[in-house]
C-alpha cells in the first residue's frame, strides 16, 4: 500500500511537469486567447486584447490581437479614421494566416495609406450575425466610407432571417466565469478540448456553406427583402457604402477544371436584392476559379489540412482584398 | 472496436482489473489448481466480446474455425482425412468471404458474362490473420513440430486473441501455446513495458498515419487536380502512411499482450532501411513472410528445384500474397511487382557472387537503400489506387511531372523526418551495441518522477496532435 501510495505522488509530479511542459508546446502550436461578450455590441464577442495567439492546427501563423481585441496589425484608438470597416466570420479574423497576410493587412497596403481597413472579423460571425451587430459596429467604429462584410453563406432559412430582422436572433455566448477563464487559459487543456469534443475544428471551414432549403416554391428574393433593407437603412443612417463579399471555396474536378458547388438560384437572387437595395455585391469565385486557371493555386486549405478545403489561406485573403479593392475603386469611378 | 478508440479503452480497462483480480490472494487460494486455467477463459471471453462488438455472428465463424482446428489436429498426423479438412476448411472460408465474389466477378469479366451468383456476405474482421493462424496449428502439428494441444480454451484462445486477432502479428502455435502454460498475468513490470508499446503504436497511428491520411485520400481520390511534386509526396506520404498506421498497429497489438503477460513476436523492422527488396520482406510485415515462406513457398520447392524453378516460387509465393492482402487485381499487381523483383535480386545477387563483387561501400548502400524505398514506394501505389487507371495517373502525373496544384503536406514532412530520425537513432544504437541495425521500443522508468513526466508529455502530444477524424486500420480490412 505504501509503495501504491508513493507511486501516486510520482505520478502527481510527473503529471503536473507534463502539463507544464504541454502548455508550453500548446502556446506555440495552438493557443487562442479567451473571449469576451462584446460590450459594445460590434461583434457578439471579442478576444481578450494584446494576446499573443497560435494557429498549428490548421495553417501555421502567430500574432498578437491589438488593444480592441481584434487581428489587425496596427491598435485601435477610439475616434481614429477608419475608412473600411471589415466584418465578416473566421474566415476574415484571419487567425490561420500571417497577420500581414490577412486580407485588412492586404487592403492596407492596396490602398498604401489613402484608406485605412479595420478588421473586426470574428469567428462564428456568419452574414446573420454581422447584420444582427451592423448598426453597433457602425456606431463603435464610424467608418468614413465603406463597410464590407464577408459572407461564406448567401443561404439561410426564412426564420433565421426573421430573427435577424426582429431582433431576436440567438447571441453566442461566452463562458467567462474564474474557472472557466483560466482554463481556457491553459492552451493544452484548451486543445484537448477542442480535439476530444468538437471533433477538429482544424478541418472544418466556418461557417459552413448551408444546405439549400426547399428551393423550389420558396421567394427568396421576397425574403430576403427585409433583412438587406436593415443593412441599407443602417448604412445610410451612418452614411456609409455597404460590400457584401461572397466567397466560398472551389473544388477541382476528375478532369482538373474548378468550380463551385454554391447554389447558383440562391447567389442570383441574392446579388439582385443586393442591387435593388444599393448594396455592392462582390463574388470572389470568378477571380477564385481565374486564379487557379492561371496559376493552380486554391484559395483554401493549408498545408496540415486536406487540400483546397477549410479557411481561405494566403492566397484567398490576398484574392479577396483585390476584389474589395476593384469593387472600391469601381465605386469611386477610378 | 479498434484500439484507437474510447470504446477499447474502457473494454481492456474492465479486462486488465479482472486479470488484476486474479492477482489477489483470496482468489488464488479459491481457484488453487485452476488459476491459469480460470485466466485462459477470461481471456478467451474477452476476446470474443472483442471480436463480437464488430458482428456477433463473426464469432460463430471463428468458434467453428477454432473447432475444426482443434478437432483436426488430435488425428491430423495419423488421418489425412483430419489434415485435409483441417486445411480445407479455413482455406474455404477463406476462399468464400474474401474471395467468391472477386472470382466470380473476374470470371464474368474476363467472358463478357453477365454477373450472376454473387453472394451478399460481409467480410469477417481479422479473417485472413486467424485462418492463417489455424492452418499453421494443423500443419505444424501434422508437421510434428509441435504436440496437438488437448485444451479447446488453449486453442481458442491462441486463435482468438483479441491483441491479434484483427490484424496479426500472425502468431506461430509454437510460439504462443507454451505461453498459456506459464502462469503469466499483468503485472507492474508488464503494464509498464505494454503501455509505453502501445502508446508508441498509438502515436505512430494516430498522429502521423492519419494526419498523413487526410491528403493522401485527396490526392488518390482525384490525381488529375495535384501536380507531379504533391503527387510525388502523396506516394512517399503512403509509404509513410502504411508503415506508421500498420507498424502502429502491431505496436499496440504487442503492447495489450504484454500488459497482460504475453509476448507477441516483432512485426516490423526497419523495414526501409533495407538495401533490397529481400531484404525489405525481413523486415516488414515478418510474421507474414515468415508465415509464407515456411507454409508456401518452401512446400513449392523453395529453392531446391533449381534456379528457374526457385524464381517462379518467389513469384507465385509473393503473387499469393498479394492476393492474401485483398481481392483485387491491384493488389495481385503489387504482389507480382514484389514477386519480380524478389527474382532479379537473386540474379543479379548470384552474378555479383559469380564476379566477387559483393563488397558495397556506403555511397553503395545508401544508393541501394534509396532505390529500394523508391521501388516499394511504387509499388505502394498499386496496393493503394483502387484501380489500374488510378495507379497509372498517379505514377504517370510524377513521370510527367504533371502540372496541378501544389500542395506540400506539412503532415507528410513531418512522417518523413520523425521515421528517418527514429531509424537513425536505431541505427546508432545498434552500432553502439556492434549489432544489425534493429527498431527497438523506447521506454521510460515509470517508476520515477522524471519517466513519468516524459510518459504524460508524450500522452499529451498524441491527444494534442492526433487526427480525431475517422480511419479505420488500413490492415483490418484484410
Amino acid at each position: 500500500m505504501k509503495k501504491v501510495g508513493a507511486w501516486i505522488l510520482k505520478a502527481i509530479a510527473g503529471g503536473v511537469a507534463a502539463l507544464l511542459a504541454l502548455n508550453a508546446f500548446c502556446m506555440l502550436y495552438y493557443n487562442v486567447p479567451v473571449h469576451y461578450t462584446n460590450p459594445d455590441g460590434s461583434t457578439e464577442y471579442k478576444w481578450e486584447s494584446s494576446s499573443f495567439y497560435s494557429k498549428g492546427t490548421e495553417g501555421f501563423a502567430w500574432g498578437v490581437t491589438n488593444n480592441d481585441g481584434f487581428n489587425n496589425l496596427k491598435d485601435y484608438t477610439p475616434g481614429e479614421k477608419i475608412d473600411i470597416l471589415l466584418m465578416g466570420s473566421s474566415h476574415m479574423e484571419g487567425f490561420n494566416v500571417a497577420q500581414d497576410e490577412n486580407a485588412a493587412a492586404v487592403l492596407n497596403e492596396l490602398f498604401a495609406g489613402e484608406k485605412y481597413t479595420y478588421n473586426i472579423g470574428t469567428a462564428g460571425h456568419t452574414l446573420l450575425y454581422c447584420i444582427k451587430h451592423l448598426d453597433a459596429a457602425l456606431d463603435t467604429y464610424a467608418p468614413a466610407g465603406y463597410v464590407v462584410i464577408e459572407a461564406a453563406s448567401v443561404d439561410f432559412a426564412a426564420e433565421d432571417m426573421e430573427a435577424v430582422v426582429n431582433g431576436t436572433f440567438a447571441d453566442i455566448p461566452s463562458h467567462t466565469g474564474a474557472l472557466i477563464t483560466l482554463l481556457q487559459k491553459l492552451p493544452f487543456l484548451r486543445l484537448f478540448y477542442t480535439k476530444m469534443f468538437k471533433d477538429a475544428d482544424a478541418a472544418a471551414a466556418e461557417p459552413a456553406p448551408a444546405l439549400p432549403q426547399q428551393s423550389t416554391g420558396r421567394d427568396y428574393r421576397a425574403e430576403l427583402g427585409p433583412l438587406l433593407d436593415m443593412v441599407a437603412g443602417s448604412c445610410r443612417e451612418h452614411g456609409v457604402q455597404p460590400v457584401i463579399v461572397y466567397d466560398t471555396d472551389i473544388r477541382v474536378d476528375a478532369q482538373g477544371r474548378a468550380y463551385t458547388t454554391a447554389d447558383e438560384d440562391r447567389i442570383t437572387d441574392f446579388a439582385a436584392v443586393c442591387d435593388e437595395k444599393g448594396i455592392a455585391f462582390v463574388d470572389t469565385r470568378d477571380s477564385f476559379i481565374e486564379n487557379y486557371n492561371s496559376t493552380y493555386e486554391l484559395p483554401c486549405g493549408f498545408s496540415n489540412t486536406s487540400p483546397g478545403a477549410g479557411h481561405i489561406n494566403r492566397v484567398g485573403h490576398r484574392l479577396f482584398a483585390l476584389d474589395v479593392y476593384g469593387a472600391i475603386t469601381g465605386l469611386e469611378g477610378r | 472496436m479498434a484500439f484507437n478508440s474510447l470504446s477499447f479503452l474502457v473494454f481492456f480497462v474492465i479486462v486488465a482489473a479482472a486479470m488484476a483480480l486474479t492477482n489477489t490472494a483470496a482468489l488464488k487460494r479459491l481457484l488453487s489448481g485452476k488459476l491459469i486455467g480460470f485466466r485462459h477463459v477470461l481471456l478467451l471471453l474477452a476476446s470474443y466480446v472483442f471480436y463480437g462488438w464488430w458482428n456477433w455472428k463473426c464469432c460463430l465463424l471463428l468458434l467453428m474455425l477454432t473447432a475444426v482446428a482443434f478437432f483436426s489436429s488430435q488425428s491430423c498426423r495419423k488421418s489425412r482425412f483430419a489434415l485435409c479438412a483441417g486445411v480445407i476448411f479455413p482455406l474455404l472460408v477463406l476462399g468464400i468471404f474474401k474471395y467468391f465474389n472477386f472470382f466470380v466477378e473476374s470470371f464474368c469479366e474476363l467472358f463478357g458474362i453477365i454477373r450472376r451468383g454473387s453472394l451478399n456476405l460481409i467480410l469477417p474482421v481479422g479473417i485472413s490473420f486467424y485462418t492463417f493462424q489455424a492452418l499453421s496449428y494443423i500443419i505444424d502439428v501434422h508437421r510434428g513440430k509441435i504436440g496437438a494441444e488437448k485444451s479447446f480454451v488453449k486453442v481458442a484462445l491462441y486463435i482468438g486473441f483479441f491483441p491479434q486477432i484483427v490484424s496479426g502479428p500472425i502468431v506461430k502455435a509454437g510460439e504462443f501455446l507454451p505461453q498459456l502454460d506459464e502462469d503469466r498475468n499483468i503485472s507492474p513490470a508488464n503494464l509498464e513495458k505494454g503501455v509505453q508499446y502501445f502508446a508508441f503504436g498509438l502515436f505512430k497511428k494516430a498522429v502521423i498515419a492519419d494526419n498523413i491520411s487526410v491528403f493522401v485520400d485527396a490526392v488518390y481520390s482525384n490525381p488529375a487536380e495535384f501536380s507531379g511534386l504533391t503527387v510525388l509526396l502523396a506516394i512517399l506520404g503512403y509509404s509513410i502512411q502504411i508503415y506508421c498506421d500498420f507498424s502502429g498497429y502491431s505496436d499496440m497489438a504487442v503492447g495489450c499482450a504484454r500488459c497482460l503477460g504475453y509476448r507477441l513476436p516483432r512485426n516490423f523492422n526497419m523495414p526501409y532501411i533495407s538495401k533490397n527488396v529481400k531484404e525489405f520482406w525481413k523486415r516488414w510485415h515478418i510474421s507474414l513472410s515468415t508465415w509464407l515462406m515456411e507454409y508456401l513457398y518452401i512446400p513449392l520447392g523453395g529453392n531446391r528445384k533449381g534456379k528457374a524453378r526457385t524464381c517462379l516460387n518467389l513469384f507465385l509465393t509473393m503473387l499469393i500474397g498479394g492476393l492474401w492482402h485483398g481481392a483485387a487485381w491491384t493488389f495481385v499487381a503489387w504482389g507480382a511487382l514484389h514477386g519480380a523483383a524478389l527474382c532479379v535480386h537473386r540474379v543479379w545477387r548470384a552474378w555479383r557472387e559469380k564476379h566477387g563483387s559483393e563488397k558495397e561501400d556506403l555511397p553503395g548502400k545508401v544508393l541501394s537503400v534509396l532505390l529500394t524505398f523508391a521501388y516499394v514506394s511504387i509499388c505502394w501505389v498499386f496496393f493503394r489506387a483502387d484501380s489500374f487507371e488510378t495507379a497509372t495517373e498517379i505514377i504517370s502525373a510524377v513521370f510527367t511531372w504533371k502540372a496541378g496544384v501544389t500542395h506540400i503536406s506539412s503532415w507528410v514532412v513531418f512522417g518523413l523526418t520523425v521515421t528517418a530520425a527514429a531509424t537513425a537513432a536505431a541505427c546508432v544504437r545498434s552500432r553502439r551495441h556492434g549489432t544489425a541495425p534493429e527498431g527497438y521500443y523506447p521506454a521510460a522508468n515509470l517508476n520515477s518522477v522524471p519517466g513519468l513526466a516524459l510518459f504524460f508529455i508524450f500522452l499529451g502530444l498524441i491527444s494534442a496532435l492526433a487526427y480525431t477524424g475517422e480511419t479505420p486500420f488500413i490492415y483490418a480490412q484484410f
